[in-house]
């Protein structure tokens, strides 16, 4: 049933259209390359659509303004001094079920680890680290229930200063221990979906978000980059496509109409793609919006395992 | 086209190996910033807000580029 959310006209508008942000992303793009910064930024890198993102910054209401001043505070400590002293890891297994444990004991829902991908690092960027230890932080659904009203966005937000202060933690714990590590959280260096797949957090669902087997898409994301020998995850199978291909609830939901019901070519690769310049003036409207992942039938809790047994038993 | 700057939060502020006063200095350059951007929020967004309200009751479409124009950074 399509949910009563705002219609996605809007009172404010480019003089000159800037370059569409699908372009900038590479839709239809038959060669691969990795992305370009859209939007996002960290207030600090020049984007082709800065000021969208100003004009969201401006617009919000203060309580949704603050967090992101604090979330700065928080992730400046994302990098730091190494311990001198190296404690060597004899078993990558044990080292890593270690970090694992440290930070879902600091908060977080699920976490995974990868060799860092391309697709999660920017063009013309690079990292000296080899692994990605992605982290996700559960959003409280009541909360996002909320969405399109300051409280979604504000719950988001919340979200991403607890998630960098775990991320932070995480990345300080290992520099204890010798090895060099950095923290990124929200509008930074690494795109974390790309990572997370990687390191088997969820699958792309077709509202563009991550879709984990417990949490659903109701969760935000962390990287930490280490140079620590760790024992690797892989992508993982939840049935995703199983549900995304049969359930319509997001395309219909969003009012911007930005979800299409096919995987599109982006960058070379066929994937679920959300229409940027449709998506993005609507978020910007709603503070953020959030609906496609309020929707979401894995999103309720406790749905979720439940469900991907069922689409993984009906293969 | 606009093209982006390795200049991110990470890039600018992240420390490695550092002595104590360039942390200290990199933590006065937040405040700073973020000082700045209060600033920001409150006098030009203050003005923002205030037309995107009047153009939602008047139902027309404010042009971003005016209203972060010079005519609107008193």
């Amino acid at each position: 049933m399509k949910k009563d959310f705002p219609p996605a006209q809007y009172a404010f508008a480019y003089g000159t259209a800037p370059t569409s942000g699908n372009l900038i992303n590479g839709l239809g793009e038959t060669a691969t390359r990795r992305a370009r910064p859209v939007f996002h930024g960290s207030g600090l890198r020049r984007i082709e659509w800065e000021l969208l993102e100003l004009f969201f910054l401006m617009t919000m209401p203060f309580r949704l303004f603050w967090p992101g001043v604090v979330s700065r505070w928080v992730l400046r400590r994302g990098n730091g001094p190494v311990n001198p002293v190296r404690t060597p890891v004899r078993d990558e297994a044990v080292m890593a079920a270690e970090i694992k444990g440290l930070t879902l004991m600091l908060g977080a829902g699920a976490v995974g680890i990868s060799r860092v991908t391309d697709k999660a690092l920017y063009e013309g960027y690079e990292t000296p680290f080899k692994h990605a230890i992605s982290i996700a932080f559960p959003m409280n659904y009541e909360e996002m229930e909320q969405v399109t009203k300051p409280r979604g966005g504000i719950e988001t937000m919340r979200c991403y200063i607890e998630i960098g202060k775990i991320a932070v933690r995480v990345a300080e714990h290992i520099r204890a221990l010798g090895w060099p590590a950095c923290a990124y959280s929200e509008s930074s260096d690494v795109l974390h979906i790309p990572q997370a797949i990687e390191s088997g957090i969820g699958e792309l669902g077709k509202h563009g978000s991550l879709i984990n087997r417990e949490m659903g898409a109701n969760f935000r994301l962390a990287t930490v980059l280490t140079d620590m020998p760790l024992a690797l995850d892989g992508p993982v199978d939840i049935a995703v496509d199983d549900l995304c291909l049969n359930c319509q609830r997001c395309t219909v939901d969003c009012p911007a109409e930005a979800i299409s019901d096919s995987k599109q070519l982006v960058r070379g690769v066929e994937k679920w793609y959300v229409d940027f310049d449709r998506c993005i003036p609507y978020f910007v409207k709603t503070f953020g919006c959030g609906i496609c992942i309020q929707v979401c039938p894995w999103s309720v809790p406790g749905r979720g395992p439940s469900l991907s047994q069922k689409l993984l038993a009906k293969r | 086209m606009t093209v982006a700057e390795p200049a991110s939060f990470e890039s600018r502020y992240y420390l490695g190996e550092a002595p104590f006063w360039k942390r200290w200095w990199r933590d006065l350059r937040i405040i700073g910033s973020s000082a700045r951007f209060l600033w920001l929020w409150f006098t030009l967004g203050g003005r923002v807000r205030e037309q995107l309200r009047a153009a939602e009751r008047e139902g027309r479409v404010i042009c971003m580029e005016d209203v972060f124009g010079p005519g609107n950074r008193k």
